[in-house]
């Protein structure tokens, strides 16, 4: 085991590759998603406005739209058709129409109305959009009621559970670095793996390890599966604290989960190799199973409302387990309990390797399997 | 030009003759392009469930979880007494939401005072709550209108009044491009245009690794990169003419439009990936570094998260990638059926870049060799 791991330790310090992938990459990439959600609030999304009818209320449309903290007036006219092509130019992501006649018939009780074109192709930013202008105009609208004496019957109090500013992309953000780190660590297991077969030198490797297949392998990935434990652990911490966000549930559970995480990234990453017996296969297949695992997480689309293959698939994969489990510590202060469904299913991953040991004894011993591109 | 003409051919053959690149390129293009899209395939999360806390067991009440449950987004999943058994359903996601409705509801509605209605939704999830919060407010509010209205005509007021007192103003929804505000129909353009870029940089970084030692002249670097423009455009032709009618995706443009618009972006990958080729010692290593770099990518382009809410430096750093400018392009040619006079903006950018890129692959192509490879 020994001689295992110092032949490692030389391997690894002689690889550029290895140094970006271990220490440099995990940093550069939780830095980069940190400048790309740090702003706390979405900034001031632009949206056009065509008054048909020049009044007062009209102008008292305009102020409540200006007033409304997401939303900026960026252009004011009266033609609908430039204001459409506003929108396909990317200028703004909506239009709202103060129809001709407007102010009149608001005086005489007609219920006019604003007629509201918004852009659901960029779906965060219309939905966005269209909370604001409906809040501005609702408002308004309660205000006219009350000024003759209406009370609404109803007042809705909106609580945003376990996110009260509605930052959602610190929400996003988390488990987006998990997605990466996840990908990461299966390319490591499977670059440092399979790169003795591709190189052939496998053989080394093996007799480092006196012949025995589970240490050659244990020997290889144990140093990986401690620096990652710890080393992705605290960038995880770390930047869920830059983002604002504090464990809520059990620190322990979040650690206990990340660890299964990096043994079943490893457990999958070491299956894939033993099965395919080749670098550039299994680098492909893993990239096949892990570069769409966040769709299938449920962390942007909920998961239940997944259909067929898409339901069962979400199940089939890691990294959703893990992201449920940190949301349910991190965030929801989930009951202890709810981590134990999610525990299990990554230990199985973990010991997938354990079904190729044959195959990989096949491997580091027969010669044939080496040096193929 | 013949000697493009000669060197394209030879590159086609060369893709179709290494298993291991045809099966990134045209595979991998297609493979991701079919598997994307499922998760998504139900476009709008229907039938949420969600809790009811009664604690004013009234006729008005019990009405209120009647309006809520017959709201599509979600699905009333049973009533309670007491809150806390829905907080703890919330905590464990067995719910999105839960809507309280306090002790003095009815009264409140009787006496002609404002009855507060409370709803709590999971904003862990922006999908769960953005749905849950908009159904919840829709059916209480429409109550809320409708009890103003029947006390005003009550009062004596005719029928008009009546309802233009309940609710003033009211506002007409057009929802453009994207019907129910799908989510495979939001995701699912911009990504395409991710895989294609993905895929060929990769496919062109395979075939560069094997071939250091060469002096490639100028024909033969415009070959290529005319041979690999060619394979994109036979790719985003499949996506629109045989992915988009499998997956029902709507569209507003022109097809051979946004091939037009996508095709500098076309030449910048090919460029890129030609330029990318010489860093790396191996060809997995171009595989791993693009499996990396597709997240990034992504977001980069201020579609998924709007680049409104991106620091600026950000923005601009995105814009060194091909398919910042292409997802936007694509995006609005086809999606939105813009012109091109409307992208014209993003249009030079994705121009200047191909140009750019063009360029660099061509002096790195003529000037590498193994040793130099750092990766």
């Amino acid at each position: 085991m020994i001689a295992v791991l110092r032949r490692e330790w030389r391997r690894f310090t002689a690889t550029p590759r290895l140094w970006w992938f271990c220490l440099l990459l995990p940093l550069a990439l939780s830095g980069l998603l940190l400048a790309i959600f740090i702003e706390r609030l979405p900034g001031q999304l632009p949206i056009a406005l065509v008054e048909l009818d020049r009044s007062a209320a009209g102008r008292q449309i305009e102020r409540a739209l200006d007033a409304a903290p997401g939303l900026a007036v960026r252009q004011r006219g009266q033609d609908l058709r430039a204001a459409a092509s506003a929108v396909r130019r990317g200028e703004v992501y909506a239009v709202l129409v103060v129809p001709a006649g407007f102010e009149r018939a608001l005086l005489r009780g007609e219920r006019p109305g604003l007629t509201l074109f918004y852009n659901r192709q960029t779906l965060t930013a219309g939905n966005l959009v269209l909370r604001e202008v409906r809040t501005a105009v609702g408002t308004l609208g309660a205000g006219i009621g009350l000024a003759q004496g209406v009370l609404p019957a109803v007042r809705v109090e909106n609580h945003a559970a376990f996110n009260p500013g509605l930052e959602f992309g610190r929400f996003l953000a988390l488990p987006l670095l998990v997605a990466l780190l996840h990908v990461l660590m299966v390319i490591v297991a499977i670059d440092v793996t399979g790169r003795e077969l591709r190189e052939a030198s496998a053989g080394d490797w093996r007799a480092a390890a006196g012949g025995r297949t589970l240490v050659a392998l244990l020997g290889k990935l144990l140093p990986y599966l401690a620096w990652f434990t710890v080393y992705g652990l605290l960038i995880v911490l770390l930047f869920a604290r830059l983002l604002g966000l504090e464990v809520q549930g059990s620190l322990a559970l979040l650690a206990l989960g990340w660890l299964g995480l990096v043994l079943a990234c490893f457990g999958l990453g070491v299956f894939l190799v033993g099965l395919f017996g080749n670098l550039r296969l299994a680098t492909s297949v893993a990239s096949v199973l892990v570069s769409p695992a966040f769709a299938y997480s449920g962390m942007t689309f909920p998961a239940s409302a997944m259909e067929g293959f898409a339901a069962f698939w979400s199940l089939a994969l890691p990294l959703g387990h893990y992201l449920h489990l940190q949301a349910g510590q991190m965030l929801l202060a989930a009951p202890p309990a709810t981590a134990l469904a999610q525990l299990p299913v990554l230990a199985i991953f973990a010991l997938l390797p354990m079904l190729t040991l044959r195959r990989w004894h096949q491997l580091l011993s027969d010669p044939a399997h080496w040096g193929r591109a | 030009m013949s000697g493009i003409f000669r060197a394209c051919l030879a590159e086609l053959r060369a893709v179709f003759a290494d298993r291991a690149v045809l099966v990134v390129m045209l595979g991998g293009s297609l493979f991701y392009a079919l598997f994307y899209p499922l998760p998504y395939r139900a476009q709008v999360a229907t039938g949420l469930p969600v809790l009811i806390v009664d604690q004013d067991f009234s006729a008005s009440s019990r009405r209120l979880a009647r309006w809520l449950d017959a709201s599509e987004p979600i699905r009333v999943d049973g009533v309670l007494a007491s809150a806390r058994p829905a907080q703890e359903a919330l905590r464990r996601k067995q719910i999105a939401g839960y809507v309280e409705i306090p002790t003095d509801f009815e009264r409140k509605l009787l006496r002609g005072e404002p009855a507060q209605v409370g709803v709590f939704a999971n904003a862990a999830y922006m999908v769960l709550f953005s749905q849950v919060a908009a159904a919840s407010n829709d059916a209480a509010l429409a109550l809320g209108a409708l009890e103003v209205e029947q006390r005003q005509l009550r009062a004596g007021r005719d029928a008009g009044t009546a309802a233009a007192l309940a609710s003033p103003i009211r506002i007409e929804l057009h929802e453009l491009y994207n019907p129910d505000g799908g989510y495979a129909n939001y995701v699912v353009p911009a990504v395409l245009v991710l895989i294609v870029q993905q895929t060929f940089l990769i496919g062109i970084c395979m075939l560069q690794v094997g071939r250091r030692r060469e002096s490639a002249v100028l024909s033969t670097v415009l070959g290529r990169v005319a041979a690999h423009v060619l394979l994109q455009v036979a790719v985003f032709t499949f996506y629109l003419a045989v992915l988009y009618r499998l997956f029902g995706f709507p569209s507003e443009g022109s097809a051979l439009l946004a091939l037009v618009a996508l095709l500098p972006a076309f030449i910048a990958v090919a460029g890129l990936g030609l330029a990318l080729g010489p860093w790396f010692r191996s060809r997995e290593t171009a595989l791993q570094t693009m499996m990396l770099a597709s997240v990034p990518a992504l977001f980069l382009a201020g579609f998924a998260w709007p680049a409104e809410a991106m620091p600026a430096a950000l923005v601009a750093v995105g814009q060194w990638l091909p398919s910042t400018g292409a997802i936007d392009a694509f995006v609005r040619v086809h999606q939105m059926g813009a012109g091109l006079d409307e992208i014209a903006a993003t249009s030079l950018r994705l121009w200047l870049l191909a140009g750019f890129y063009l360029l660099l692959g061509i002096a790195r192509v003529r000037r590498s060799s193994i040793a130099s490879a750092p990766l």
